[in-house]
């Protein structure tokens, strides 16, 4: 094995200039650094004196013309400063907290967990089903939709912030063996008045992944009872879903139909709470 | 350079700024900062404090702490100047083994800094990002408790835990561990702090196959690799016959192995043993050993195993040391392959490696197919068990080195006496010249009783006469170690409509794996230790154990009884429900009491014949009575939310103290010239509080205060022969021993006053703190002055006294273990909501100990229940050889409400009434959970581990 090599960058610009095919971003290390890592470079540039970890509120202008208000939240942002902070959303929390380690949350980023699009991530199923946004060192926003989707485009881009909107309603759901064992699922139903549902999912052993059809049908409320939901999964072939150590295909599928449904009522029911 | 400040010191590092915060610290002298998953983030043990933040100080880079404060355990204090969350750690009897005990000091430190008044959510939170298996979490909570009452009153208010024995002062009250200062301020305590730094690194080279033979090895490639100084192979190794359990002589395992086979029989079974000057050496040369295979068919279940014409593990030539069948030339006839090798008996254990059969036996009692056919109601189910980790936090490690022509070996071990044994086997060498240096032990629960690479760590430094260390990665600790064995539990039993349980029949088929190591044994104690349990004349038992080419199985903790357990209530309670009568009557019907006849003993010795004995003290039915009470047993507890059910359960249990007839255990007290008092104890303190037992028992006897007392255990050269800790022999057996030697010297010491005193010894007595006393002339003679005497030219010497323990009485722990627990029906989940374990361990001699020997008992068998399972793939790879993907519990998995409940009995023959008290607290939770879940939803979970899918499927969602 190859030696690692460490530069810790003291500008974006430098981190950037640096960022190569042979080398990585180094944020809080909890994936680069661990035993069995997905990240397989040995050049890393650290960012962590480049400060990216700041939690403030922001106004993005968007297509229609309008300001809209966002929480923004560095790239180097831990999973355990979200939690503290009065202005990131509940429904983010929550998803930090799936991450069961209060000392890997002190180190973990935000930035790190996206970057990595893991089949068990803990926050991108909730950042995707929330609308959030990312905005690279260019100054470029886009979609994290996009990000997912055009990843080879994007993946060697520096992140320098999310944008969350706290106005979507986001319910989510892990499930794993233990609280600190990888996730067989992780699912996370949004809601916003613009947008309407929206269903996302991180499944081990087969990717993370948006369901705009599934949406679609929930906006035309062709997709409401439970027993819709499971056949739902039951049937669909939007994803690759297998045996594996994690369970069979059929509890993942009907495990996947129930959640969907219970989190949906949930988003609902915190609609109606805001009606009221 | 990397400069930075540790524990308020500046400090500067010269090295390579891409190694990990962990290495540059630890090899820098900073031992708290330890590793116990080989950096994959999971375990905790290196937590630090970076800025003021808790981390993993293996998921840092030492170029990422330029200019940084990091704040280490040792900043915390030392031993002789303990902090208040140091000390309030060891008095709350959570540091065991210890070995993330400094780690866990310095988040509590960190949190109470922070906030004075923790919530159990608060506390629960720091220590989320840690794994305990030793005392579980529950005593943390304790020693928060404490710390903050230390911080706020400058004394303790809180009860640190009940007290026993109103009579005496010592014993039964909780006082610090007499190591625990050591460990909590990481102290040199554990194998890897006595490496000298001209270490040589052992590496093995394991196979990929689960069968094969081994054609060729080539290693000129790898011999040529700078610093690599020798690679031990089958081809020049000794070819003497041995196993690795560490069990008395001759042992009831099969000596079926060498140093290295010609036949690899697992998937990381040794192929070859690289010696280098570094690990890295080692590693590259290893990468470059080629190997020619034979691969041959393989066996991973007992039902492979058993299946006509399934392949062998084992086809070679079979002796017996005593008791050769008289058709052995004719068996041996059809042995195959020579490089299948030999297995070897020492006495028959009624096997047929031709079958794949590595041990049985059979027995019976009254006429259980007469009861069964008067019953009027029989239940038959077969009970499913898999294969278990222990994960102790400090991974298996040896070091050895040549010292002055002796061979010195410091051993992570349970039992130091057999590792000599084994390394005087397989070396050649007289037990005189071998020094077993048993340190500190970060973690055992079994896996350390067996003797898994200190024969070879100590043959590699005998033959290169270099120093050698061999330390277990992670993966290795789930490959190449020994695990539970997966059982298939079958019972059938019966009962009469008044609830009397008429006849029980168990059949127990076990998965050994390549070697047999324990193979009788273990699957023995699911019939031993559960059938006296109940008051039936008619009982039945056979069991068989199977060969497979599965990682190695071997002891852990409860060694089959969880098993047992786990089948044999769960059929008690589905036959209760059969007959319509309440599980806690009938059990309460059915359950022995002392003096209770126990027949069924006879034919379940340990491979010899078993001794009827009556039931002796026995705090059972106070044990089910109050947990009853406890858990309100018989209480539906329904939710507002009607996807999660509620339901209880509790099973009964019991184990051993030591195997009578068979263990032995032996010390020596010796009064120094001060008066103060040194214990060389046999025994093997593996984290449990042994050393405190023995100077308890002296203290208690000789009236002498703690601090005057010194243990010095598990060292071959400066102690007397021990079998060592394992069959909860530790407190029973090296307690009594060390109670016998105190016992002798107390004699001893009177006789050497009343000649110093000129008096009668039937007037003298001991007097605290450490005197003799006249009652007839009131004259005081202090320890300190005695010894001097004795010792100063005209005395009679020094006082020295041996003690040793054997016996044939049984002293049987009982218990009761009880669940409260939610299932949700629609996804399967489980939450255990409360866990009650009442237990009577005799007299707690180290009750805070003891209760935290439960907690972490119980938590480890709440795993094996709910989430911890190797899987192996189809070529018998273990594809979850990590700790992320395995799933031990953590705090986060904790029941809500857990207690643990010392009952207060007092045992005949245990040193001031003690019995065991920690396997036997994994026997309860996987047939109370069991029967609770089908208390709440209706249906039987018969295999481990019962998994969310498991439910669904039963509940026929899926
Ligand atoms: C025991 C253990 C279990 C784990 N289990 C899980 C799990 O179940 N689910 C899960 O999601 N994760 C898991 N992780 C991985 C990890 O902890 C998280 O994914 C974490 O959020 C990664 O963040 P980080 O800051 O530590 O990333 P790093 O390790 O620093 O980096 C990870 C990757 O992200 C890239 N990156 C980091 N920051 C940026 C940026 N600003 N712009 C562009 N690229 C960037 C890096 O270049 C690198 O490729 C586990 C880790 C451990 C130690
Ligand atoms: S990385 Fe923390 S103990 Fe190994």
């Amino acid at each position: 094995m190859e030696e690692k090599k460490l530069i810790i960058a003291k500008s974006i610009t430098q981190a950037v200039k640096l960022k190569d095919k042979d080398s990585t971003f180094l944020s809080g290390g909890t994936e680069i650094n661990r035993l069995g890592s997905l990240v397989n470079v040995n050049n890393l540039i650290s960012i962590k004196k480049l400060f990216l970890n700041e939690i403030s509120l922001a106004k993005l202008e968007e297509k229609d013309g309008k300001h809209h208000e966002y929480v923004k939240i560095g790239a180097g942002a831990t999973f355990q400063s979200m939690i503290e902070s009065e202005i990131v959303p509940d429904y983010l929390k929550t998803a930090c907290y799936f991450m069961s380690s209060r000392t890997k949350r002190n180190m973990a980023t935000i930035g790190g967990n996206v970057a990595l699009l893991r089949d068990d991530s803990y926050l991108l199923p909730t950042l995707l089903a929330s609308d959030s946004k990312l905005e690279f060192s260019t100054g470029r926003i886009i979609n994290l939709d996009n990000y997912l989707i055009d990843n080879d485009k994007y993946k060697d881009n520096l992140i320098v912030c999310f944008y969350v909107n706290s106005k979507t309603f986001v319910s989510s759901k892990r499930y794993s063996n233990t609280a600190a064992s990888h996730a067989v699922i992780t699912m996370s139903v949004g809601w916003s008045r613009k947008n309407g549902f929206k269903v996302s999912l991180a499944l081990k052993n087969s990717g993370v992944y948006v369901f705009p059809e599934l949406a679609e049908f929930m906006d035309a409320n062709l997709r409401s009872t439970e027993t819709e939901f499971l056949n739902h999964f039951k049937s669909t072939k939007d994803f690759r879903i297998k045996d594996d150590m994690y369970g069979s295909a059929d509890y993942k599928r009907y495990l996947l139909g129930i959640t969907c449904f219970d989190l949906t009522n949930a988003v609902k029911t915190m609609r109606e709470e805001v009606k009221k | 350079m990397i400069n930075c400040k540790v524990n308020g010191k500046v400090c500067s590092f010269n090295v390579d700024p891409a190694i990990t915060l962990r290495d540059m610290l630890f090899y820098n002298g900073y031992r708290s900062v330890r590793d116990s998953d080989d950096g994959e983030g999971f375990c905790g043990s290196d937590t630090v404090l970076l800025n003021g933040i808790p981390v993993y100080a293996n998921l840092v880079l030492a170029g990422e702490v330029e200019e940084c404060e990091i704040l280490t355990a040792e900043g915390l204090g030392d031993s002789s100047h303990l902090s208040i969350v140091q000390k309030a750690l060891i008095d709350a009897g959570v540091v065991q083994s210890a070995y993330n005990s400094p780690a866990t000091a310095l988040l509590l430190t960190w949190l109470l800094e922070r906030n004075p008044d923790p919530t159990k959510e608060d506390i629960k939170d720091v220590l989320s990002g840690i794994f305990i298996r030793d005392a579980g979490y529950e005593h943390y909570y304790l020693a928060v408790k404490l710390a903050r009452d230390k911080i706020r009153y400058g004394t303790y208010r809180t009860k640190i835990s009940p007290t026993f024995r109103s009579d005496l002062d010592i014993i039964g009250k909780p006082s610090a561990k007499i190591d625990g200062a050591n460990l909590i301020t990481a102290e040199k305590s554990y194998v890897e702090d006595f490496v000298d730094k001209d270490t040589c690194y052992l590496v093995v080279l394991r196979s990929p196959h689960a069968s094969a033979y081994i054609k060729s090895i080539d290693v000129s490639k790898a011999l040529n690799v700078d610093g690599v100084i020798e690679i031990l192979t089958a081809f020049n190794t000794p070819e003497t016959y041995y196993m690795q359990a560490g069990q008395g002589n001759p042992e009831p395992s099969p000596h079926d192995r060498r140093l290295f086979n010609m036949k690899v029989r697992h998937v990381g079974d040794r192929v070859a043993g690289i010696i280098a000057e570094t690990k890295e050496a080692a590693e590259k040369a290893r990468d470059l050993i080629k190997v020619e295979y034979e691969v041959l068919p393989a066996v991973f279940t007992v039902e492979d195993a058993m299946a006509e014409g399934a392949p062998l593990v084992h086809n070679g030539i079979v002796e017996y040391k005593t008791g050769a069948p008289e058709d052995l030339n004719l068996y041996n006839k059809k042995a195959g392959d020579k490089r299948e090798g030999k297995v070897i008996y020492q006495f028959p254990l009624h096997a047929d490696i031709r079958k794949n059969i590595a041990a049985s036996n059979k027995g019976e009692i009254g006429d259980v197919e007469k009861a069964f056919s008067e019953a009027d109601a029989i239940v038959e189910n077969t009970y499913q068990t898999t294969q278990i980790q222990h994960t102790p936090l400090e991974t298996h490690i040896c070091y050895a080195k040549m010292e002055a022509g002796r061979l010195v070996v410091y051993a992570s071990t349970q039992v130091p006496y057999h590792v000599r044994r084994i390394v005087s086997w397989v070396t050649g060498l007289s037990e005189n010249k071998i020094h077993i240096i048993k340190t500190r032990v970060g973690g055992g629960y079994g896996s350390k009783q067996d003797i898994l690479l200190e024969d070879l760590t100590a043959y590699a430094s005998f033959v290169t006469k270099r120093p050698v260390l061999c330390h277990y990665t992670r993966e290795e600790e789930f490959i190449a170690s020994s695990t539970r064995h997966p059982m298939r539990v079958h019972v059938k039993i019966a009962g009469k409509k008044d609830g009397s349980i008429t006849a029980i029949y168990m059949e127990v088929c076990a998965n050994t794996g390549p070697y047999g190591n324990h193979c009788l044994t273990v699957p023995m104690n699911s019939c031993s230790k559960t059938l006296p349990l109940f008051k039936c004349d008619n009982m039945k038992y056979d069991l068989k154990v199977y060969y497979t080419n599965t990682p190695p199985a071997g002891a852990y903790q409860g060694y089959g009884t969880p098993k047992g357990t786990y089948g044999l209530m769960m059929a008690v309670s589905e036959l209760a429900e059969k007959l319509n009568v309440d599980y806690k009557d009938m059990i309460l019907k059915n359950h022995v009491e002392e003096g209770y006849m126990l027949e069924i003993l006879k034919g379940l010795g340990e491979g010899r014949e078993g001794a009827v004995v009556p039931v002796g003290s026995c705090g059972l039915r106070e044990a089910i009575l109050q947990g009853c009470d406890m858990i309100q047993w018989g209480k539906k507890v329904k939710t507002e939310d009607p996807d999660w059910k509620i339901g209880k359960g509790f099973a009964m249990i019991m184990q051993g103290s030591g195997l009578p007839g068979l263990d032995h255990s032996e010390a020596i007290a010796k009064l120094e010239t001060d008066g103060s008092l040194i214990i060389n104890s046999g025994g093997a303190d593996i984290g449990t509080g042994l050393d405190t037992i023995s100077a308890k028992i002296a203290a208690e006897v000789l009236k002498m205060s703690l601090d005057r007392i010194t243990v010095i255990s598990g060292d071959t050269d400066s102690c007397v022969f021990d079998t060592g800790s394992y069959a909860s022999s530790g407190t029973f057996f090296s307690g009594n021993a060390s109670l016998s030697a105190v016992n002798n010297l107390k004699e001893y010491i009177l006789d050497e006053a009343a000649y110093q005193l000129n008096e009668s010894k039937k007037h003298l007595v001991l007097i605290a703190p450490g005197a003799v006393q006249s009652s007839k002339t009131g004259k005081i003679l202090t320890y300190a002055e005695l010894s001097h005497n004795a010792c100063s030219g005209s005395g009679y010497g020094q006082l020295v006294a041996h003690g040793v323990f054997t016996t044939k009485a049984s002293s049987v722990p009982y218990g009761a273990h009880f669940v409260q627990l939610a299932v949700n029906i629609r996804t399967g989940e489980i939450k255990i909501q409360k866990f009650y374990a009442l237990q009577d361990a005799g007299t707690p001699i180290n009750p805070e100990i003891a209760l935290c020997q439960m907690y972490g008992a119980v938590m480890k068998s709440i795993g094996h229940t709910l989430y911890e399972n190797m899987i192996l793939d189809k070529k018998g790879k273990c594809i979850n050889a990590n700790m992320t993907d395995y799933g031990v519990p953590m705090i986060n998995e904790a029941p809500e409400d857990f207690k643990c409940v010392l009952i207060d009995v007092n045992d005949k023959y245990g040193p001031f009434g003690a019995k065991s008290i920690s396997e036997i607290a994994c026997n309860g939770a996987a047939p109370a959970i069991g029967i609770a879940i089908h208390d709440a939803i209706g249906v039987w979970i018969n295999s481990w581990p019962m998994t969310p899918e498991k439910i669904l499927k039963a509940l026929g969602k899926i």
